[in-house]
């Protein structure tokens, strides 16, 4: 077991944990897009690598792409007035098609190209660097006036609307920033994996929940935890769980099942002993 | 507070204790006590499908030829990814931490993630159609590629269906092989002068339909190694049959389910070659100077009953090749 990989692993997937923390959370939506938007970010990415960007601009694109497509299924839900699920999974298999023409084929190796795990020294302090840059400004984020509107959109809509704010267009942006940050993860996750191909993100949404609620069950008595830490630790404590159950022996054709049990159980002791989910 | 202490100790205990039922579920290693420790063997594949197993147990079975049997002087850990890419690199990390004598990665997203992944270790990859498009070229890394050599599949189609124009191919988009194969045929095509009709599948459920837009329009099926288009196999089968147009394969499992022929290198005959150069790499050969290879020993088959019914009758330069 090779805890330095995992929390390398933990972090990149974290950031994509913060994303679906906006979306599920803060707003309250079951947001499908990210399965989609997770693979747009790695195809937006490689694209970019492929044809000669650096990797910080392959990132950004990754973050406006993934801003876009949130921001789709916002429109989609707010002003389309469609069921908040189904808007994602149309945004997300709309995606499928899309993110086959940014990359052209379904697989894009980078091992002959500059990004930013290039060379395998120090992407570890890269990692944490860029992770924490985007805690620190969600973080900030959630402080000003429109993410104090985001939080109360979540908590309860009417009182919201009654001080006399659409809330749609909030959440148009909240998804869009949910999905940018999620987009982002899978950018660095191509990099740093070494190939970008168009079945990456499956399960992401899984995937981003599993460490949320872990990170919740670890923080739920600590008020003053920042959301955004309880994500990037119950993503690391999640890839540690994955991790030791792949390593003592388990097929990974079981992770799914030590997933949903682990999950279970988290779930039904929060209802036995009354707990709450960390406050947002 | 000492009560949510009691209960979060709780947690991780029930959380530990369910991980370790599951473990428990799985087959305990077994102990040899041989003097002799056995060489350690990483296999991964990135989803277990006929086909895929095929090229497994065609590594395993010429291994044992090779005088190394699983449990004796070889142990073979094998990891399947269930097609989630991102298993793919905790396998690849794990096998590393392991410190695996040599590593065999079956498909190009899990050989991927081991030239990603590992250091110091030999890797030979198999059933990667395209290794340079890939990126798989490299040091520390070998293998074979299941590349259908296109000149005599064409070969195929002209002497054994002569009044073919139009070759329809169904395939996957989120294959890389499979868009390369097509790619490639369909270059040949245009070269040949055939016309060629493609179809686009994203899942499963949606084969019966593509067929639907395209046998009408072809007046033959080419199916290549697709996992998608292998997984339906009997509706391609079927709706083929119903609209009077013959398949020619590329694998044996596909003649065996209906198509009228392959000319190619079984997907078994693969694992034994990928077999071979392990044993060599296992003898002691540095795994750099081992260029990687394409299927050798293409074998040609028929479907007899598909031929009836399509009242094909086999041309005799071909009669003398076909193999049982």
């Amino acid at each position: 077991m090779d805890f330095l990989s995992l929390l390398e692993q933990g972090l990149i997937f974290g950031i994509m944990a913060i994303g679906i923390l906006i979306s599920f959370r803060i707003l309250n939506f079951p947001d499908l897009t990210v399965d989609g938007s997770f693979a747009t970010g790695a195809a937006v990415s490689a694209s970019v690598l492929v044809n000669g960007g650096s990797a910080i601009t392959a990132i950004l694109a990754a973050l406006a792409a993934g801003f876009v497509a949130g921001s789709v299924t916002g429109l989609i839900h707010a002003k389309g007035k469609v069921d908040g699920i189904l808007a994602g999974i149309l945004v997300m298999i709309g995606l499928y098609s899309i993110n086959l023409r940014i990359m052209g084929k379904p697989n894009i190796p980078l091992f002959s190209v500059n990004h930013l795990f290039a060379s395998k020294e120090g992407s570890l302090v890269k990692i944490i660097v860029i992770t924490l840059l985007v805690k620190l400004m969600v973080d900030l984020f959630l402080k000003t006036h429109a993410g104090f509107v985001l939080r109360a959109l979540g908590d309860n809509s009417r009182v919201v609307e009654g001080l006399g704010i659409d809330p749609g267009n909030y959440k148009i942006v909240g998804l869009g920033l949910a999905n940018s940050l999620v987009a982002m993860s899978g950018a660095m996750m191509s990099q740093y994996q070494g190939f970008a191909d168009i079945s990456m993100g499956i399960g992401t949404l899984v995937t981003g929940l599993a460490s949320i609620i872990l990170g919740e069950s670890l923080f739920k008595r600590f008020g003053f935890v920042a959301i955004t830490t309880i994500a990037l630790v119950g993503s690391f404590v999640y890839r540690v769980i994955l991790a030791t159950a792949l390593h003592y022996g388990l097929e990974p054709s079981d992770l799914k099942l030590v997933t949903a049990f682990i999950l279970l159980f988290i779930l039904i002791l929060e209802k036995k002993v009354g707990g709450k989910y960390a406050r947002v | 507070m000492k009560k949510q202490m009691v209960k979060r100790i709780g947690v991780g205990m029930s959380l530990l204790i369910v991980v370790g039922l599951l473990a428990g579920c799985v087959k305990a290693e077994a102990t040899g006590d041989e003097a002799v420790k056995p060489i350690e063997i990483g296999i991964t594949q990135i989803v277990e499908h006929p086909s895929l197993d095929e090229i497994r147990q065609g590594i395993i079975d010429q291994l044992e030829v090779e005088g190394y049997r699983d449990g004796q002087e070889i142990h073979i850990d094998f990891q399947n990814a269930q097609g989630a890419i991102e298993n793919t690199q905790m396998i690849a990390q794990e096998f590393q931490s392991q410190k695996k004598d040599v590593i065999v990665a079956i498909t190009t997203p899990s050989a991927q993630a081991m030239k990603n992944v590992i250091e110091g270790i030999p890797v030979v990859f198999s059933a990667v159609t395209d290794p340079e498009g890939a990126g798989l070229i490299g040091p520390g890394m070998t293998g074979v590629s299941n590349l259908t050599p296109i000149e005599s599949q064409f070969d195929l189609f002209k002497t054994l269906l002569p009044e073919v124009k139009t070759i329809g191919m169904i395939y996957n988009t989120a294959e890389a092989n499979s868009v390369f194969l097509m790619e490639r045929a369909k270059k040949k095509a245009e070269e040949l002068g055939y016309k060629m009709e493609v179809a686009v599948i994203t899942s499963t459920n949606e084969v019966g339909l593509a067929l639907d837009q395209l046998l009408p329009k072809v007046d033959m099926l080419y199916s290549v190694q697709d996992n998608m288009v292998a997984s339906a196999f009997p509706v391609v089968v079927q709706k083929a049959n119903e609209a009077g147009v013959p398949i020619i394969g590329t694998v044996q499992a596909f003649v065996d389910q209906g198509a009228v022929a392959m000319d190619n290198a079984s997907d078994y005959e693969v694992g034994l070659q990928t077999g071979k150069m392990l044993a060599r790499i296992l003898a002691g050969a540095n795994v750099d100077e081992i260029p990687f290879e394409t299927t050798q020993n293409t074998a040609f088959t028929v479907n007899k009953e598909a031929l009836a019914f399509f009242g094909i009758t086999l041309p005799e330069e071909l009669e003398g090749r076909l193999e049982e």
